[in-house]
């Protein structure tokens, strides 16, 4: 067997990674291109939309779950997250928020669908629990209600939380 | 606060270290040592890159299919909470199954308080909120038998059963039902929709509904569980002018001063109303 190709990818930033065409399958959206495109020796592609700090976990995601399909996450989500995935993911979601949020963009910009599911549950795991207040202050949301509808929600809402 | 930054210090210490991120192990002991420290970089960090933006950012190209993704993870009761947080998020909750049910329940509630039902018992009407929400999800393990209009449909059930002409499956279905409701759909306005509803429940069996939005309600539900209910319900083996009967009975059942008002065959007689309305499954029942 010939030695194994490989594709270059390059970041928003300009920075390019070199991957095992393998192991960057996993992106639906780079699997598309590379179906389009002629057999380059080593094909660079373009990731316009996505900085090279979560590209490199997106690469770094991919290299190991390649090999390892992951598990699915159970919906809706019972317990905390670290419950219900692998050890090497535990330490994979070990970055700050705003990098978790780039990479759920990431991934869905690059259709990787277990890694959205993982980004995603995980922020769901974080939101879990917390008052609204919470919430928006944990992704800097702005609260664009007016009172008055403010009012009504919570009206409405604490109904719902009896029931 | 602190959660916060021990997140943030344990990525940039993997941004330092990714080769030997393997065999690392946890990165909890550089934290402690620098907590500190990282706080005072988490605050400038924040000052170049705007706290709001994060969320914006998520936000920015497919913000619902994002959001949605991840109000599925969450278990019922914290979707609540996620739906006050702001406009955008309000939005895709209601189109997710449980803000879908939650807005049916605080519709309905409304309708109770305007209409003065049976309902003022508010334990009740969280039995049936809770009962509502496990049924969309077919993870029903013992249906509760709805309580309320249970005077109503006590007799409801002792006059069908003076009726003459009927056959055996008919007289085995009326001990089983357990409901008759009525709600005017313009006080439901369960899905901004004008229509009128009407139930019948049969117990364990199922509901079968007469509206205008009952296939709107369809379209949202399981359709595992409506097929279910469906065959169930045909079992019962009545035939459309048994079917008849029973929804003529109900009717009569209605207070009239709120029911018919704006009913648009209040002048005619009842079953030529249903004479139209011959049960199909597939369209009145789930």
């Amino acid at each position: 067997m010939s030695e194994t190709k490989q594709v270059e990818l390059t970041s928003k930033d300009k920075v390019s990674f070199k991957v095992d065409r393998d192991v960057i399958l996993m992106s639906g959206l780079v699997k598309d291109m590379l179906e389009e495109g002629d057999e380059d020796e080593t094909p660079i592609i373009p990731i316009p939309n996505v900085d090279s700090k979560p590209l490199q976990k997106v690469i770094e995601y991919c290299q190991y779950h390649h090999k390892e399909p992951a598990q699915e996450i159970e919906k809706p989500l019972k317990g905390k997250i670290e419950d219900v995935i692998c050890d090497w993911d535990k330490k994979f979601l070990e970055i700050d928020q705003s990098l978790l949020i780039e990479l759920i963009m990431a991934a869905n910009y690059l259709n990787i669908k277990d890694l959205l599911d993982l980004t995603c549950a995980k922020v769901a795991s974080m939101i879990k629990g917390k008052s609204p207040e919470q919430i928006r202050e944990m992704f800097g949301i702005e609260n664009d209600f007016t009172p008055e509808e403010e009012a009504k929600i919570r009206e409405e809402n604490k109904w719902c939380e009896e029931a | 606060m602190n959660d916060d930054c021990v997140l943030r210090e344990e990525y940039e210490t993997d941004v330092g270290s990714l080769e030997e991120e393997q065999t690392n192990g946890f990165k909890r002991k550089y934290i402690s040592e620098s907590e500190q420290n990282n706080c005072k970089k988490q605050k400038q960090e924040e000052e170049t890159v705007p706290v709001c933006n994060r969320m914006a950012i998520l936000l920015g190209n497919q913000p619902d299919e994002v959001v949605k993704e991840i109000l599925n993870y969450l278990p019922s009761e914290c979707t609540i909470s996620v739906s006050s947080v702001s406009k955008q998020f309000r939005r895709v909750w209601k189109n997710t199954p449980y803000g879908i049910v939650y807005n049916m329940l605080i519709k309905l509630n409304h309708s109770f308080k305007v209409n003065s039902y049976s309902l003022a018992d508010k334990a009740i009407v969280g039995e049936f909120a809770k009962n509502a929400v496990t049924l969309v999800f077919g993870k029903v393990e013992k249906e509760i038998e709805f309580v309320f209009n249970s005077k109503k449909t006590g007799i409801f059930k002792a006059e069908l059963s003076k009726i003459d002409q009927q056959s055996e499956n008919f007289s085995n279905a009326i001990p089983k039902i357990t409901r008759f409701d009525y709600d005017e759909g313009d006080n439901i306005g369960l899905y901004a929709y004008k229509g009128h509803c009407f139930e019948i429940e049969f117990g364990e069996l199922g509901m079968v509904r007469f509206s205008t939005w009952t296939q709107l309600y369809l379209k949202h539900s399981n359709d595992g569980i409506n097929a279910e209910l469906s065959i169930t319900l045909k079992e019962l083996k009545l035939t459309n002018d048994e079917w008849d009967i029973i929804i003529e009975k109900a009717i009569s059942y209605m207070d009239p001063e709120v029911s018919f008002r704006e009913f648009s065959f209040t002048n005619k007689p009842l079953t030529s109303q249903f004479t139209n309305h011959k049960l199909d499954f597939e369209k009145f029942i789930w």
